[in-house]
């Protein structure tokens, strides 16, 4: 994949899609390119807010670390997607997620200080950054909707649905969620236990609902996840 | 056979196309609406789902919209 091809990727990205020609070329001449490898870090939660990214390659995590530990998924990128956004509205402060590769992974990334400036010639990047925050914040809102009221084996169906809305591939089968993932990370993601997850899954499986494969899912019977997801059954 | 084609339109596709048919999905009280797995559900399956007649399921679209006739034909 040449430079070219990641300029495609930005232009389409919620972030800069509106910016006009001559200040997009103005962005393309100040990205730099970051190749980082699976399992390695974009940034760590904590890092000085330097830079804001778009994903071109790959696939990325963000992860925040409880006190004790615990690793929480919060989100999950793919290419086209931004990252770090934080720096643009609070430079020099502490990114507050840590971002890492879950493949090889290529962004390009900015400045904080050139996109402020940008921003100041090109209105559209502050009003888009707006539009990703008040993303984050509905999608907030809904995990701790869920959290409060909602029953785990709820908050697991939503999550797998989720997936299967950003990664599923239709197959004679089912819907395969294209996307390695393990019951840990499902756990991560819905704010359970491993164990709960795990008994959960395996009880789906028995009643035909899914088909679980090493790091792979596929939902067999879609219309009863949504059933569960909505508390419908 | 006329219907072939309709049978296999996802339900994302047919309320992006026309999205007034928003109230049958309604009507028909299915959860289609909002629904994350929308881009991957035919009509077909919907109606399997929800005990609806398949038949009814066209005629009540095409009531309500003008479907172009290579969109309805195989």
């Amino acid at each position: 994949m040449n430079r070219e091809a990641f300029s495609a990727i930005v232009r389409q990205s919620s972030l800069f899609r509106s910016i006009n020609a001559a200040n997009f070329a103005l962005l393309m001449e100040n990205g730099i390119l970051r190749s980082v490898e699976e399992e390695a870090f974009f940034f760590m939660q904590g890092d000085p807010t330097t830079h804001v990214y778009v994903l071109c390659r790959g696939r990325t995590r963000l992860l925040q670390y409880t006190p004790n530990g615990q690793q929480i998924i919060l989100r999950l990128i793919t290419p086209g997607q931004t990252f770090g956004g934080i720096a643009l509205l609070q430079p020099s402060s502490g990114y507050p997620v840590t971002a890492q590769a879950i493949e090889d992974s290529i962004a390009m990334g900015w400045e904080a200080r050139f996109l402020q400036k940008l921003a100041e010639k090109e209105p559209s990047i502050s009003l888009n950054i707006l539009q990703l925050m008040h993303h984050y914040v509905l999608e907030l809102q809904e995990r701790q909707r869920a959290l409060i009221a909602e029953r785990v084996e709820q908050r697991i169906a939503r999550i797998l649905l989720k997936l299967a809305a950003q990664f599923g591939q239709k197959t004679d089968q089912g819907i395969l969620i294209n996307f390695p993932l393990t019951r840990q990370a499902i756990a991560e993601m819905c704010g359970t236990t491993l164990f709960t997850v795990s008994r959960t899954l395996n009880e789906w499986e028995r009643k035909g609902l899914l088909d679980i494969g090493r790091e792979k899912v596929v939902i067999l019977q879609p219309h009863g996840l949504v059933e569960i997801a909505e508390g419908i059954n | 056979m006329a219907f072939e084609s309709i049978r296999s339109w996802t339900v994302a596709d047919t309320l992006n196309s026309y999205p007034q048919l928003t109230k049958l999905f309604v009507e028909w009280k299915t959860d289609c609406i909002g629904c994350y797995l929308n881009r991957f559900c035919t009509l077909e399956e919907v109606a399997a789902i929800y005990s609806l007649d398949l038949d009814e399921v066209f005629v009540r679209i095409q009531s309500l919209v003008q479907i172009p006739k290579e969109r309805i034909e195989i």
